[in-house]
């Protein structure tokens, strides 16, 4: 797959990955649906880094005089039950969505891709132990799963994050695992051995290129339900505590108000699917990018 | 057949086993202990703080502790909560059947819906039909279901005011009262549960119309509803029924979002408040429900796949 590693040669394959990256962007932004998503997204993380800059108003200080305010052109988003600004909320918010997001699935890809190499390289009863007890993960129900690793950790932001990594880590390590059996038994590594090259630089430098492809695809597929998961965690009252604004806890105080101030779920709403979509878009386009064979092999996300 | 199903419940009670093993470690892994929660944060003295743990057994080794705890557990006591001093198992007994009925029905009411459509779907592939059912399930598939919940309230606050102010009634209080204050959490339940067994129908059958044995039928005459209800779908079920009971397994998650946005006193509610007050005893309760839920239903579903499956049965 990664042409550089082909060769017996021992110190070219970091170089010769590089070039390759202008020309993924480019393709990507030729992609019909990979344009539109990546400027979502960077939209948001545009307004994530931003955040206070652009926000109108402090998003946790609200202005008593004017609690629950249907939008206007004042408050363009409205205002909530404490008199705050639902747009700098939902800006503020989506600081904490594209952190989960990002961090989450790095964190799961991290772990997952460090337990596949090594299982699918050594093999044996590394393998095993660990494939055993990635099965026993892999078969829990995502959220379910993640709101017990929450209730052991305690209820928070990074608790939240790290519930998600590991809910996320199996299917990595799996994918790893799978690509690093392929590679494990090709000629060049062979004849790696043969050179003496050391088990750790074989493992990074001739592994790695080979494994990351495919598991770039998966952590791009991954975004768009890390993020929902994470809204559902923080809906349950599991993410960030009271005055810090994120789309799940913002819809949990919303239900109650839900019949005098509807524009309270409609933003919140509208920011999680759009960044949603616009992840599942960018993760097919990723996916069609760098990995043409399963160009037409669409199937549904599992979302929780 | 007798072997078989006493085999997989061997099986079964040593993944339980296991299981309540690990939600005890993780319980225990949580910070802090009993003990804090009682006696409370101030003013205890140190020889206070001491005989509330000897008094619970806290200072035992953990495997001891486990054991006591499994001991008690199997005679049906799991321990009296320190928030509202009742007993737990007392408190699950009244929670257990809101949720399983919720779960129950919408089991139910998704098959009912996601069979025919499915089927449906598969007859009628690529054509309109087909089309808008599969775009409906795309939306549906891709929210979550707190989302879906959600916008229920928002739509079933205009449509519907006297659903949506429903308070859970009991079906002892009043029958009438009750249906009505479950429709709302069930159809945002039951929502995404159809679409999925849809789309899971849609593709076994898509596979089975192919079949040179469906020819055959339409060759001798078999009415084409005959052939769609009776021939194909009695070969595609095993298939749908698996991966219906994994998506079962999976709605317990959506159980407890469920729960919290209706206000339902189930087993979900009860476990997300039992996390946030550190209600140790419920959580290590709550938690080994759901998985031993979860253990139940995949072992069922194991031992339906020869009931519906002839070639997978042993010989």
């Amino acid at each position: 797959m990664n042409p550089s590693s082909t060769g017996a040669a021992v110190a070219l394959p970091a170089a010769a990955a590089v070039p390759r990256r202008p020309a993924f962007l480019a393709q990507l932004w030729r992609h019909k649906g990979g344009a539109f998503a990546l400027a979502v997204v960077l939209l948001f993380v545009l307004l994530a880094v931003s955040g206070r800059l652009v926000a109108p108003y402090d998003p946790n200080t609200g202005e008593l005089a004017s609690m629950l305010a249907a939008p206007s052109g004042r408050h363009w988003f409205g205002t909530d039950e404490l008199g705050r600004d639902t747009l700098s909320r939902v800006i503020d918010g989506s600081r904490i969505a594209i952190t989960v997001a990002f961090l989450s699935v790095a964190l799961a890809m991290l772990a997952g891709v460090a337990i596949g190499v090594v299982a699918g390289y050594f093999g044996g009863w590394i393998d095993s132990v660990l494939n055993r007890s990635q099965d026993v993960l892999f078969a829990f129900p995502t959220l379910l799963l993640a709101i017990i690793i929450v209730a052991v950790l305690g209820p928070g932001l990074f608790n939240a994050v790290l519930a998600i990594a590991v809910v996320y880590t199996p299917r990595f390590a799996r994918l790893a695992r799978a690509s690093a059996l392929t590679v494990k038994t090709s000629e060049y590594l062979d004849a790696a051995r043969l050179a003496g090259v050391s088990t750790g630089a074989i493992l990074v430098r001739h592994m790695l290129p080979n494994v990351l492809p495919s598991v770039i695809v998966l952590a791009a597929l991954s975004m768009s339900t890390a993020q929902l998961a994470y809204a559902s965690l923080s809906f349950l009252g599991l993410g960030v505590s009271p005055p810090q604004a994120d789309w799940g806890s913002m819809l949990s105080k919303a239900r109650d108000f839900i019949t005098v101030a509807p524009w309270l779920v409609a933003w919140p709403v509208a920011a999680l699917v759009l960044l949603m979509l616009a992840f599942n878009i960018l993760g097919d386009a990723i996916r069609d990018v760098l990995d043409p064979r399963h160009a037409t092999a669409t199937g549904p996300a599992n979302a929780v | 057949m007798l072997r078989i199903v006493l085999s997989r419940a061997g099986a079964m009670a040593a993944v339980l086993f296991a299981v309540s093993a690990l939600v005890f470690a993780l319980g225990s892994l949580i910070p802090g202990d009993l003990t804090s929660v009682i006696v409370g944060q101030e003013g205890a003295t140190r020889e206070q703080f001491e005989q509330v743990r000897r008094d619970l057994g806290l200072d035992q080794p953990l495997p001891v502790q486990y054991v006591r705890w499994l001991g008690h557990a199997l005679q049906g006591d799991l321990g009296t909560s320190p928030i509202t001093g009742r007993k737990v198992a007392a408190d699950l007994a009244q929670q257990i059947p809101v949720s399983v009925e919720l779960a129950v029905l919408c089991l139910l009411f998704s098959t009912l819906l996601g069979l025919p459509a499915g089927i449906a779907a598969a007859v009628h592939a690529n054509r309109r039909l087909d089309v808008i059912i599969r775009a409906q399930l795309l939306v549906a598939f891709s929210m979550p279901t707190f989302v879906i919940g959600i916008l229920l309230l928002l739509v079933g606050s205009r449509v519907a005011p006297e659903l949506f102010q429903m308070a859970f009634t009991p079906w002892s209080q009043d029958p009438a009262a009750h249906i009505r204050s479950m429709i709302m959490p069930l159809a945002t339940i039951t929502l995404p549960m159809a679409a999925m067994t849809m789309q899971m129908t849609r593709s076994a059958m898509l596979e089975v119309l192919s079949d040179p044995f469906i020819v055959t039928a339409r060759a001798m005459g078999v009415p084409l509803q005959r052939i769609q209800y009776l021939h194909a779908l009695r070969n595609a079920l095993p298939p749908i029924v698996t991966f219906v009971g994994f998506q079962f397994g999976v709605m317990l998650g959506g159980l407890i979002v469920v729960e919290q946005i209706f206000s339902l006193p189930g087993l979900g509610r009860a476990m997300l408040e039992a996390i946030s007050t550190r209600d140790y005893p419920m959580v290590t309760a709550t938690t080994l429900v759901f998985a031993m839920a979860f253990v139940l239903i995949n072992a069922v579903i194991d031992m339906l796949y020869p009931v519906l499956d002839p070639r997978q049965r042993p010989r």
